[in-house]
């Protein structure tokens, strides 16, 4: 008891003689030792830096003293005060959200990312803050952070929690989030992600697939090989066996197709274009809602099944106009 | 001057297998064929006769993919074959052995379509690869530019296998086509040989980049070798 009162008695002197900062820090010793010294706390509640601080030495004097009208009245108005500093907080965290999302609109990307992430680390920027981080932010730790605020005031927002969902699952999958960078022509980060994969226990198998797969993406960054884009991937293969079909119909049809035209098989080339998309787009690892939507694929680059499943669809789509028409060339030759 | 080899390895595939399918397929039928007593009769039936095609008659498409594989005897089917083999190969490669089918098919189909419109009154089915094979060469003109493969050459009946340039071999079969072609055209000449039938299927050649592999047709993209 003796160490804590001559403790109390310093920083007394200290406080009155305008020693702030040594007064402060007696005081903490003093309340280290006592936590039950109002006194002790009192002063801290107007010596510490931080406003909340001084509000937290407020309350535990009312706790030690429930009377205290003093520190109650000091209590109320440092509480106003926070109250002003938060308004104060929250409209110029508006502020740069709104020319954030102004930026955004303009194309200028990055410095509205930079106004966005200030604005979130000192204030909720509110449901539009959390969209646009959540948009612009290439980081995807921050995406999904951004996504989960959005998602806590828009419970309901299903397109969010599909997002929400395919990022979560694209963290703990490095290899799938490696093939989306591929796709989209980043390969640094591709290579990135599969280093990542590397690390996650997995077979010896796999694990030699992974590597064949960095050394494959690093001899295509040494050659500098140009990104061709998934879109022009799956136009360009899926014209092959429509344009397969249309020969062999031109020969069906005597060459000159309006003739005597049959409208059943050109009908049936419309079959083939649609049967070659679908054999294109599975064969592309290409992202794409309809993967989420067909498949409840939270990828949305196709598992394996959907990928198959959409592969002999788009085969039948594509053999069945063939048949047929190797069918009526069959029935030309032994019946007519 | 025959094609021996193409000397470059693969890039994507350890073995061009739908090469090798096409070989043995084109190889049995030559075989079912010598087997039959009346050949002819197949070849009418199962050739492709551009005639009968304008008037919607005979086997239509089905004798279109049936003439590709039909042919007039071992030598025709063995020079055929080795083109196949050598230009094939690498093209296989660079499609994948599904697509390739698909391209070899179009060129076929091609070559037939070309004949039929070049040449509508012919009544003698045409038969053999070569309109399929041409489309083949014609691939890998655009995709291997570079390309060197060994050839056999008798000079004064002394057999060499130098290594040249594909591109100048390519050059020298298309050319040795155009003039008996245009001969056929202006002057209704007769030739036991499709020349029609090899331009058309070189014409097709320009598809090749509906098959390509994505990753081929991206080197193709970034002027490094597919």
């Amino acid at each position: 008891m003796k160490r804590e009162e001559a403790l109390l008695q310093q920083a007394l002197t200290a406080a009155r003689s305008k020693h702030e900062l040594t007064a402060r820090d007696l005081f903490l010793e003093v309340v280290e030792i006592d936590p039950q010294n109002e006194l002790a706390w009192m002063w801290l509640s107007g010596l510490l830096d931080d406003l909340d601080d001084c509000i937290q030495a407020c309350e535990r004097v009312l706790e030690i003293n429930p009377h205290n009208g003093q520190i109650r009245q000091y209590l109320a108005q440092l509480q106003e005060k926070k109250q002003k500093q938060l308004a104060g907080q929250r409209q110029a965290a508006e502020k740069q959200v709104r020319s954030a999302i102004e930026l955004a609109k303009a194309g200028e990307h990055e410095t509205a990312l930079g106004l966005v992430r200030e604005a979130a680390q000192t204030h909720d920027p509110g449901l539009e803050g959390w969209r646009l981080l959540a948009e612009v932010s290439p980081d995807m730790e921050e995406q999904i952070h951004a996504l989960k605020n959005v998602l806590a005031v828009t419970p309901q927002d299903a397109s969010v929690r599909e997002r929400l969902g395919r990022l979560s699952h694209l963290q703990r999958n490095p290899q799938e989030l490696a093939a989306i960078y591929e796709e989209q022509g980043n390969i640094e980060k591709a290579i990135e992600q599969y280093y990542r994969a590397l690390m996650q226990p997995q077979l010896k198998k796999q694990w030699r697939g992974i590597d064949r797969k960095i050394v494959r993406l690093k001899m295509r960054q040494a050659e500098n090989i140009a990104h061709v884009s998934p879109r022009m991937s799956i136009a360009r293969l899926a014209a092959g066996p429509p344009l397969l079909f249309f020969f062999m119909l031109l020969i069906h049809e005597g060459i000159n197709p309006l003739a005597d035209p049959e409208p059943i098989f050109w009908l049936e080339f419309l079959v083939t274009v649609t049967g070659g998309f679908l054999i294109a787009f599975a064969a592309i690892r290409a992202h794409h809602r309809i993967w989420y939507l067909l498949f409840k694929d939270v990828s949305t680059s196709g598992t394996p099944l959907a990928r198959t499943m959409m592969a002999i669809t788009g085969w039948m789509l594509v053999l069945l106009p063939f048949l047929h028409l190797f069918y009526a060339a069959f029935q030309r030759l032994f019946f007519q | 001057m025959l094609p021996l080899n193409d000397t470059e390895p693969n890039r994507y595939s350890r073995f061009s297998f739908m090469t090798l399918i096409l070989i043995l397929a084109n190889t049995a039928i030559l075989f079912w064929e010598l087997s039959l007593p009346d050949d002819w009769g197949v070849i009418y039936t199962f050739g492709s006769t551009p005639s009968l095609q304008w008037a919607r008659q005979g086997a239509g498409i089905i004798s279109t993919i049936t003439s590709m594989f039909l042919h007039g005897g071992m030598f025709h089917l063995v020079s055929n074959m080795l083109f196949l083999w050598v230009f094939g190969r690498r093209v296989e490669d660079a499609c994948g052995p599904i697509r390739f089918l698909l391209f070899y098919l179009l060129a076929g189909t091609s070559s037939d379509l070309i004949t039929a419109l070049v040449l509508p009154g012919q009544d003698i089915p045409g038969i053999g690869a070569s309109g399929a094979i041409f489309g083949v060469m014609g691939a890998y003109l655009l995709l291997f530019p570079e390309g060197h493969i060994r050839t056999l050459w008798f000079l004064y009946l002394i057999p060499t296998w130098p290594r040249i340039r594909a591109v100048w071999f390519i050059f020298y079969y298309l050319a040795i086509q155009i003039i008996p072609a245009m001969n056929i055209y202006l002057h209704g000449a007769d030739y036991s040989i499709g020349y029609w039938a090899h331009l058309g299927g070189f014409i097709s050649c320009f598809s090749i980049f509906l098959f390509l592999r994505p990753e081929a047709f991206a080197r193709y993209m970034s002027n490094v070798g597919v």
